[in-house]
């Protein structure tokens, strides 16, 4: 298993794999999210409460969700490259970044959206809201310092301590609506529990792992772009920009 | 179409999924242009290298 890791992670190895993946990612991606659309827009009935604005909640919490599943990613990563090494965990992480500012900036943005209507404000300074803000400041510091070196290995070190220490922030996102009083609705969907109508379920869980098919294709199609930079001075990078350019 | 007419509440609605579709197409987007980017700048280093 550790060899077949080991010969993955090198990465020529996963350059020539990582092509084969993408389309294993982009195709569910576009197929769950065709028919999520059709789950969350015309399936899925109004809530008794909140009626036809629950519908924000398909695309605001898949969103939400990863936000926090690209940080632990990206911090995961990080320490992986900080403890053995592994030059492809730092690629990983380092585009992992981007990516996951953008689901967190969404998260943020359809969130606003979805409290004038309900709350009757864009914005409160509540422990999920503002604990959300500051993983969009963690996710925009790691990038800085990631680009803030010159050598990718002090970057990638430099980085990737700012992503382990910013992982306390994970926990104080998930749980602020039970720790502090919260204008912001508890959890509906746990491990344990659901308690919401299943074709509201369904459109969700059919969104989240679109998205989570969506951060896969984008992962692999920009490590393999992080790996030429990294790796520019070797041969078979040299042989494939030179030669067919795949 | 009133299927999709959601109410009061249609430009929150219809704002969240263009602005979701216009982060993912930003982030393909995005990435195609890097990619563009880092083969012509590898193409340049390689050629000058010759």
């Amino acid at each position: 298993m550790w060899k077949w890791i080991q010969a993955f992670a090198s990465p020529q190895n996963f350059y020539r794999i990582s092509k084969k993946l993408i389309p294993w990612f982009l195709y569910p991606f576009i197929a769950l999210t065709l028919v999520g659309l059709y789950w969350a827009l015309i399936k899925s009935p109004p809530d008794y409460q909140q009626g036809e604005s629950v519908r924000i909640m398909y695309v605001h919490v898949p969103a939400a969700w990863m936000s926090l599943f690209i940080y632990v990613v990206m911090a995961v990563a990080g320490a992986i490259g900080l403890i053995w090494q592994i030059k492809l965990a730092n690629v990983v992480a380092s585009v992992s970044a981007p990516i996951g500012a953008a689901f967190t900036f969404l998260a943020l943005v359809t969130g606003a959206v979805w409290g004038k209507p309900m709350w009757g404000t864009w914005w409160v300074w509540d422990a999920r809201l503002t604990s959300e803000l500051i993983l969009l400041f963690l996710y925009l510091a790691y990038m800085s310092l990631n680009n803030a070196f010159d050598n990718p290995k002090t970057a990638a070190k430099a980085s990737s301590v700012l992503a382990i220490v910013g992982l306390v922030n994970i926990p104080i996102i998930y749980y602020s609506v039970e720790w502090w009083n919260s204008l912001h609705q508890g959890s509906s969907v746990s491990v344990t529990k659901v308690s919401m109508q299943i074709d509201m379920f369904y459109a969700l869980l059919l969104i989240s792992f679109a998205f989570k098919f969506l951060y896969g294709t984008l992962v692999l199609m920009r490590s393999r772009d992080e790996i030429l930079v990294r790796e520019q001075n070797s041969r078979w990078v040299k042989a494939i920009i030179i030669g067919d350019n795949k | 179409m009133e299927l999709l007419s959601f109410d009061k509440y249609a430009y929150y609605i219809w704002f969240s999924y263009f602005l979701t579709f216009a982060v993912v197409a930003i982030l393909f987007i995005r990435t195609q242009s890097i990619h563009k980017n880092v083969i012509t700048q590898l193409r340049i280093k390689y050629s000058r290298g010759k």
